[in-house]
């Protein structure tokens, strides 16, 4: 697909002027005349009833000017998807570091002296911290009612809770005849893996914010899903949608922990009782305690190939930590959990079960990825020993499992835009794999998998023509940093013959911008990408129904018409034409302003058969291949593992901006090196041991190892220019090809993440023994 | 962050005065690199802080005959800098060189550093293979406290609360002799999992004369290795000896657990570090040997 | 405890405050002078977002106390621009993708010009020693590392 002029080029950011200066005003930065600073009182238990509350002295101190508890919001349950939890903790708390109560007040010494003098009253409850212990017919039951929970209207009911037990969903797949499959497997191998709780550590803390009037709820928020904030506190405070804004500041980073709106409902209902402005920002400890990263998963797996190397069956058993709440836990224990578990193989025989279970820390949630590289984990890392078990080199082995086009999915979905085996071959050529002799201590491996982008969300767009002809774009979607804002100013500026400069975009605004479900499931560049496209096709035909009509006497219709360079022209004459400035003044002039609109809706359902798990409709708007290559050295008397270098393919369908693509896809890499070989969120009896970055270890420049990333283009029948998102999948297989690659090196396999420095020397000293968990 | 009284006293005595107003509820501020973090964190809750700042002899690095004299107002970079103690001092040159991140090191001190008293910091295990002392004063007078009597517990010194760190002297070493300070950390902005700190001083024929190891996270504080080294002193080095040294230092230390790692594998680390630093100065000794 | 007064030399300016002793240099910065590009991501030192230069040198302006920075010229991120010309390193950063949510960039860029200022022709190690008191999330580093040794090579700097 050839390139036009400013979709496929790699421009910088539209708004990176306000980055590199400065100048850029995100959430922790926006200030209203007036404003209360808020903290958050939380819980110290992990599981305790909530007695009492008695906030009375904190109320009495010179400078406070509010404190809430959850008697002053409603008495009714939320979540995202299932309703499970209250904004301030009722009757019960659920994780040490619940939000239990808050102050607004002059300063934030005055609200943190107002949290200490209130007084709460606990009687501490039987903790279960353990998923597997939580699973247990004796266990303390975390949400008693969870039977009565009800779930949210739009995401149609796919949560399948276990009444009286821990157990917040559990999905399941059947295809084909398990153990048949089994039977005619020449080598079948039983694994366990295990990966740990790991956090977003996006830089900029989540910040809110809010004021609240009767005729008015404003929420600033540098969160990614505006609409769902709109929605939700239109909901608690009871003001129609048209009466609450929510605008998002410059965001820090999101990578889906940035989706669940924690602080919104908090400030509004601060700034209700004070009737000021209410500022909150969390430190960096309240982001570990208060927001959970991912879940951490057991990945139980067993496959079954024949001798001539093909899979004929897998069974798996998922287990999710859900932490107390299920939050976005449920989609990930659907998408990740069941629909993409098996890989991205011909597999015939499919028996998989994901299981969200609830414990007592803090709930997880969304986190770039989605649950794939704990799945990927297990199940590449397996891949790996199936084919040392056979005897076939483990890429061949992958190649002649791959899916292909027109294959159908686990989930019975026939897919398109396949290109397993291409991403494998380019991985493998650049590694000049099975070329090249290997060095002591070292080792080489290639994984491949596929990302699905969340099913059957839906982006609008406007697109507004100025006299000048310059061009305003309204998107509802967030600019996180993925550069969400620049692709989707290069389409507009494609399809209406401007340059990028002549376009601005408002996005994130829900009084301004059109609806959009939000930025995540790297859904953005597909489907509001789509909405801005058919905005700008439609504001372009407006336009060129309008310069025929300026052009009589000649008798041209718009058909015959070109819109190029900030001039529309007749494609067979093109030195007629007129400016496109004249034609936008002339339809103000007229009283038809030009102003476009699109929407898409991404194709698929969550909705799968819940004893099968089999659709009718596809479970994923699109799905994106990976394949990662990984060379690394270890050092076996320190334990140490470099990693060498990581080579990538990765399909983006179209990249519009090949260098935003490659900057989210090193992002991604750089998270993925992070969770291999340093990143743990750490508890003791619920409580996190390492909340801060001196102790949470994310990589920082001296360990950025070299990293080639190739695109392959392969096109998405839907996407816009066939583009698909990329801003997750190249997180996913960085762990299992680091871990294959160190099986490689050594013989021995390590199953729990990360691979740290005594986890690597202790497995190296116990050379021949299988660990398991 | 608690509210404190804050004081920049011009010179030494002013701030002898302060300290001993003020005693238990003041604490000296150098580089606060650790400080303030703490202050932050609530763990010290200081009334009153006193400023080094202004007292420009605590900021200098004096070159004598036999000795270096480094002001407890000296910085990480300012050390790793100087050229005269890359030259005969690489040790603290090196560790001076692998404190946190730049920026830590551009306000960090050595003296902050060493009061910090952390068990896995990098000044400590540095100079104590130096055979520097520390001098401790107040309006009582002046006292010399060999750098391995200045730890008492983990985060705990012994300076009494009127005391201030004011300089480090660190003898110069003879000739033959050779330093290295290596650090084992997760990430190169961390503290150390576990680090070394080795001068030896050699003759020809390959025998140690004067060996001094100084070790981090190997303890609840910093410690001189002070077995191993009486089984390397006088004994020519060998491949042999390297191995039994190795393997006394695990023998020897006591870690503690923590983020950093388990105590075994702080263990076996401190062993091998050791290993590896002997194999390195016995490297450059014959290098000096070779020219 | 009460407000002393305070003179602080910012980006060329000087400027008279009355604050706590107790108040961080960042604090100040951002809260006194209005200056937001200065950001905060921990408590703790280690993200770097709140780098500045400090008599030249990159520091965190969360560790040091407002009352120690007096004595030096202080520059943040506003600072760097000149007559609305860009750095060539916040031009280059923008050049090479090396700013994605930019949050990170101030500490970033200025990180780089201390290190560029200090020494004009590091290597990629020196480079990745100088950035690695600044975390960044979004980028993964490379396209930052590119931008600061792009900048050494084309020796710009004015």
């Amino acid at each position: 697909m050839s390139n036009g002029a400013i979709v496929g080029q790699s421009l910088p950011l539209v708004d990176g002027v306000e980055k590199v200066t400065g100048r850029g005003v995100y959430g922790v930065d926006v200030r209203a005349a007036g404003m209360l600073f808020a903290r958050i009182l939380r819980s110290p238990y992990a599981h305790a009833r909530i007695l009492h509350i008695d906030a009375s002295e904190a109320e009495r101190i010179p400078g406070v000017h509010a404190v809430i508890t959850c008697n002053d919001l409603p008495d009714r349950r939320v979540g995202l998807a299932l309703k499970d939890e209250y904004v301030l903790a009722r009757d019960k708390v659920r994780y040490v570091g619940e939000a239990v109560a808050a102050v607004a007040a002059v300063d934030l010494d005055t609200a943190d002296e107002a949290l200490k003098a209130i007084r709460v009253e606990y009687e501490e409850l039987t903790p279960v911290f353990d998923a597997r212990e939580a699973l247990r017919e004796d266990a303390p039951r975390i949400h008693e009612e969870l039977a009565h929970y009800q779930q949210s209207s739009y995401l149609t009911r796919f949560i399948r809770p276990i009444p009286d037990s821990n157990v917040a969903s559990h999905i399941k797949l059947r295809k084909g005849d398990i153990a048949a499959g089994f039977r005619l497997a020449d080598v079948v191998l039983e694994d366990t893996f295990y990966c740990p709780r790991i956090h977003h550590c996006y830089m900029e803390p989540h910040a809110v914010l809010a004021q609240y009037t009767p005729e008015k709820i404003t929420v600033w928020s540098n969160g990614q899903r505006p609409f769902d904030i709109r929605t939700y506190m239109a909901d608690l405070f009871g003001h129609p949608m048209s009466k609450v804004r929510v605008i998002n500041t410059m965001i820090g980073g999101g990578f889906g922990g940035k989706i669940t709106a924690k602080l919104e409902p908090i400030a509004v209902a601060l700034s209700r009782k004070s009737h000021r402005p209410v500022k909150l920002v969390l430190t960096r400890q309240e982001e570990f305690q208060g927001f959970g990263g991912q879940h951490s998963a057991l990945v139980k797996i067993k496959s079954g190939a024949t001798s001539a190397g093909k899979l004929t069956a897998r069974e798996m058993e998922v287990t999710w930590d859900a932490g107390a709440y299920a939050d976005l836990g449920v989609s990930v224990a659907l998408l990740a959990g069941v629909v993409g578990a098996s890989g991205p193989y011909r597999i015939p025989n499919l028996k998989i079960d994901s299981y969200l279970v609830y414990t007592n820390k803090v709930n997880s949630t969304a986190l770039r990825g989605m649950g794939m590289q704990q799945v990927a984990w297990a199940v590449e890392s397996q891949t790996d020993l199936l084919a040392e078990k056979l005897g076939i080199d483990p890429v061949e082995f992958r190649m002649r499992n791959a899916l292909e086009e027109g294959d159908r999915s686990a989930t019975g979905e026939i897919l398109e835009s396949v290109s397993v085996r291409e991403c494998l071959k380019k991985v493998a050529d650049a590694m000049q794999w099975g070329k090249r002799p290997k060095a002591a201590n070292q080792g080489r491996a290639i994984c491949v998998w596929h990302k699905f982008s969340a099913p059957g969300t839906t982006s609008s767009a406007a697109v507004k023509i100025n006299a000048d002809g310059s061009v305003t774009l309204l998107t509802g979607s967030s600019e996180i940093g993925q550069g969400s804002k620049t692709v989707l100013s290069q389409i507009a500026a494609e399809e209406l013959g401007v340059s990028l400069e002549d376009v601005s975009v408002v996005s994130g605004d829900t009084d301004a911008t059109p609806f959009d479900h939000g930025s995540f499931s790297s859904r953005v560049t597909h489907h509001t990408g789509n909405a801005v496209r058919f905005a700008a096709l439609d504001a372009k035909s407006q336009l060129l129904n309008l310069a025929a009509e300026m052009m009589q006497p000649m008798e041209i219709t718009a058909e015959a018409l070109e819109l190029k360079d900030h001039r529309i022209f007749v494609r067979a004459l093109p030195d007629t034409g007129l400016p496109l400035a004249e034609v936008a003044l002339a339809a103000q002039l007229r009283g038809l302003p030009i102003l476009g609109k699109g929407s898409f809706r991404g194709q698929g359902s969550h909705r799968l058969d819940p004893e099968t798990g089999q659709s009718s409709q596809p479970a994923a708007s699109e799905w994106i291949y990976i394949a990662q290559g990984a060379e690394i050295e270890v050092d076996p008397e320190t334990g140490v593992i470099r990693v060498l270098k990581l080579v990538g393919a990765y399909d983006c369908g179209k990249a519009i901006n090949p260098l935003a693509v490659r900057g989210q896809i090193l992002g991604g890499v750089m998270m993925g090196v992070g969770i291999s070989l340093y990143e743990e969120m750490t508890y003791e009896d619920g409580q996190i041991v390492n909340p801060t970055f001196m102790d949470y270890l994310i990589p920082t420049a001296a360990e950025a190892p070299p990293i080639e990333v190739m695109l392959v283009e392969n096109p998405h029948p839907l996407g816009p220019y066939g583009a698909k998102g990329v801003g997750e999948a190249s997180i996913v297989l960085i762990p299992c090809a680091i871990g294959n690659a160190f099986y490689n090196a050594t013989g021995v396999r390590i199953r729990e993440l990360p691979l740290s420095p005594n986890r690597v020397l202790e497995g190296l000293g116990a050379k021949g023994q299988v660990r398991s968990r | 962050m608690a509210r404190f009284d804050y004081f920049e006293p011009d010179h030494l005595d002013e701030l002898f005065d302060l300290l001993a107003r003020y005693g238990e509820d003041a604490r000296v501020i150098a580089g606060g690199q650790s400080l303030l973090i703490l202050i932050r964190q609530g763990l010290v809750r200081p009334g009153v802080l006193i400023s080094l700042d202004k007292i420009s002899s605590l900021r200098q690095i004096s070159y004598k005959d036999n000795e270096i004299i480094l002001g407890a107002m000296a910085t990480q970079s300012e050390v790793s800098a100087a050229d005269r103690i890359r030259e005969h001092l690489a040790v603290l040159s090196q560790a001076a060189s692998k404190v946190g991140s730049v920026h830590v090191q551009n306000l960090g001190t050595v003296g902050g550093n060493l009061c910090h008293a952390e068990p896995n910091g990098d000044s400590a295990p540095a100079l104590l293979s130096t055979g520097a002392s520390i001098r401790a004063s107040s309006s009582r007078g002046e006292r010399a406290i060999p750098l391995e009597d200045f730890f008492r517990g983990p985060f705990e010194n012994v300076l009494e609360p009127d005391e201030a760190v004011t300089y480090i002297h660190v003898p110069v070493p003879g000739s033959g002799t050779s330093s290295v300070y290596l650090k084992h950390a997760l990430r190169a902005v961390d503290r150390a999992t576990v680090s070394v700190g080795l001068m030896m001083q050699m003759e020809r024929g390959g025998r140690c004369q004067e060996i001094r190891i100084g070790l981090g996270g190997a303890a609840p504080t910093p410690i001189r290795a002070k077995e191993v080294e009486a089984l390397l002193r006088g004994e020519k080095i060998t491949e042999s000896i390297i191995e039994a040294a190795g393997m006394e230092v695990s023998r020897n230390c006591d870690p503690l657990s923590d983020a950093h790692g388990p105590a075994e594998y702080k263990r076996k680390m401190a062993g091998l570090l050791t290993k590896r630093a002997i194999r390195q100065v016995v490297g450059a000794y014959s290098a000096k040997q070779e020219v | 405890m009460i407000k002393k007064e305070l003179q602080l030399r910012v980006n060329g300016g000087l400027f008279k405050l009355e604050v706590f002793p107790s108040t961080v240099l960042l604090d100040v910065l951002r809260d006194e002078l209005g200056l937001t590009g200065t950001k905060r991501g921990c408590e703790t030192g280690y993200c770097g977002c709140c780098t500045v230069l400090l008599g030249g040198k990159a520091i965190h302006s969360c560790s040091i106390l407002a009352f120690r920075a007096k004595y030096h010229e202080i520059l943040t991120i506003e600072g760097l621009e000149k007559d609305g010309k860009l750095h060539p390193l916040q031009k280059a950063f923008m050049d090479r993708g090396a700013s994605q949510c930019g949050y990170c960039s101030p500490g970033m860029i200025l990180s780089g010009k201390a290190l560029l200022d200090s020494n004009p022709n590091p290597s990629e190690a020196e480079v990745r020693r100088a950035l690695s008191g600044n975390l960044c999330r979004c980028t993964g580093y490379l396209p930052i590392i590119e931008a600061v040794l792009s900048v050494a090579q084309e020796g710009g700097r004015p």
